[in-house]
């Protein structure tokens, strides 16, 4: 199973943590940042698994998933499909924009996420786990999706004590170090700096539904 | 682009699944389903719940795993990018891609019917009925795919129009 990503890319966290928690051997194939790998899309998605015979997995949340069922570890779970589904539709488009922004200029407005952290910080009120009592699909993705904002302003998440104590959490486990040194080659956060501003934005939700009726 | 709540309304009607109820927020347009006093959030979500509330766990890839994570990337791209669409081009490239997808399928899992094929036809539905003649062969997998699933029976409920397709081909020459 070939894992086509570009350097530093921090979604391709997702699936490399996946692979290290199920002992799953992932070759990593760099591709160019604006890459468009799926024959069918006409965006540079990344990461994307190539499943052989024409198959593409282009959802970071499900490749992390697959990857995860592959060594008998995925939770078939509903609040699994809802955290994954919040993190890749409500969490990504707020959280694309601010990274884009802080990665670049350096400089972005932490109260737009605090709708979001404070949901998640409520959820994980006395909780080690997003979803039972071990790590999901859940736990991977939303700590993906959040490890570049927290790597670079160290000053977001102590707003919100249990969304960094389920984070220091995660993070000291040694499938979640493992994925960190892959993806960054361990020099760090700005290794995501060209990933981020390259990844298309996850657009948001239109104002009326109705307009194109 | 699409009717969120009269979406899923439908699928549980395809699915015989009674007592559903579902909100959709106005502002984030996440649809709430609310069944025999459990709540799920969001349209996969809510989806995926539905077929495994109606024992059609084939329907969302069963026990294969590369199987449901076509489900879940394809109800996600209905979100992200189907119902996201914020103008023409958007609308445009959505078509376009799907229609490129399903060159080489019959269905979006290749050759039965999925949660996909429903939920993104219920998605593609009005923008497909806005085109042309010309414009639907030159979208003609996507056009020949929508036919398809949209004659299943049960799959369109009864505010849910078809969309015309003219068998033979008008524009001779058109290439997709």
């Amino acid at each position: 199973m070939k894992l086509l990503t570009d350097k530093g890319n921090q979604h391709s966290l997702k699936a490399v943590i996946a692979a290290s928690v199920t002992g799953i051997k992932l070759d990593l194939k760099e591709v160019g940042y604006t890459d468009q790998v799926v024959p069918y899309l006409r965006k540079n998605r990344l990461p994307v698994l190539d499943c052989g015979n024409g198959d593409y997995i282009f959802s970071a949340n499900s490749i992390c998933r697959y990857l995860l069922a592959q060594g008998g570890l995925d939770v078939d779970d509903t609040q699994v499909d809802e955290w994954l589904e919040w993190e890749a539709t409500q969490l990504q488009p707020v959280l694309g924009v601010f990274l884009a922004s802080l990665y670049g200029s350096g400089k972005a407005n932490v109260d737009s996420l605090k709708s979001l952290l404070t949901h998640l910080n409520s959820l994980l009120q006395g909780k080690q786990f997003l979803v039972g009592k071990g790590i999901s699909a859940a736990d991977i993705s939303v700590w993906a999706a959040l490890y570049p904002a927290q790597a670079s302003r160290s000053d977001l998440l102590p707003q919100y004590p249990n969304v960094e104590s389920w984070f220091m959490g995660l993070s000291g486990q040694s499938a979640f170090e493992a994925g960190v040194s892959a993806v960054t080659n361990g020099k760090g956060a700005g290794s995501f700096k060209a990933s981020i501003l390259a990844q298309p934005l996850v657009p948001m939700p239109v104002a009326d539904a109705r307009t194109a009726k | 682009m699409a009717d969120i709540k009269q979406d899923l309304k439908a699928l549980a009607r395809f699915l015989d699944v009674k007592g559903v109820k579902v909100n959709v927020n106005s502002e984030t347009k996440v649809p709430v389903l609310t069944l025999n006093g459990m709540t799920v959030t969001g349209l996969s979500s809510v989806a995926n719940y539905l077929a495994k509330t109606a024992g059609r766990r084939d329907l969302i890839g069963g026990n294969d795993a590369a199987e449901r994570a076509a489900v879940s990337q394809w109800l996600e791209y209905r979100v992200t990018e189907i119902d996201r669409c914020h103008s023409e081009k958007d609308v445009s490239t959505v078509l376009k891609e799907l229609n490129s997808y399903l060159e080489t399928r019959t269905f979006f899992l290749g050759e039965r019917v999925t949660l996909p094929d429903l939920l993104i036809m219920y998605g593609v539905r009005s923008a497909v009925s806005l085109l042309t003649f010309q414009e639907k062969e030159k979208f003609m997998h996507l056009s020949r795919w929508c036919d398809n699933v949209q004659s299943i029976e049960g799959v369109l409920q009864k505010q849910q129009t078809p969309v015309f397709f003219v068998k033979n081909p008008l524009y001779a020459g058109v290439q997709s």
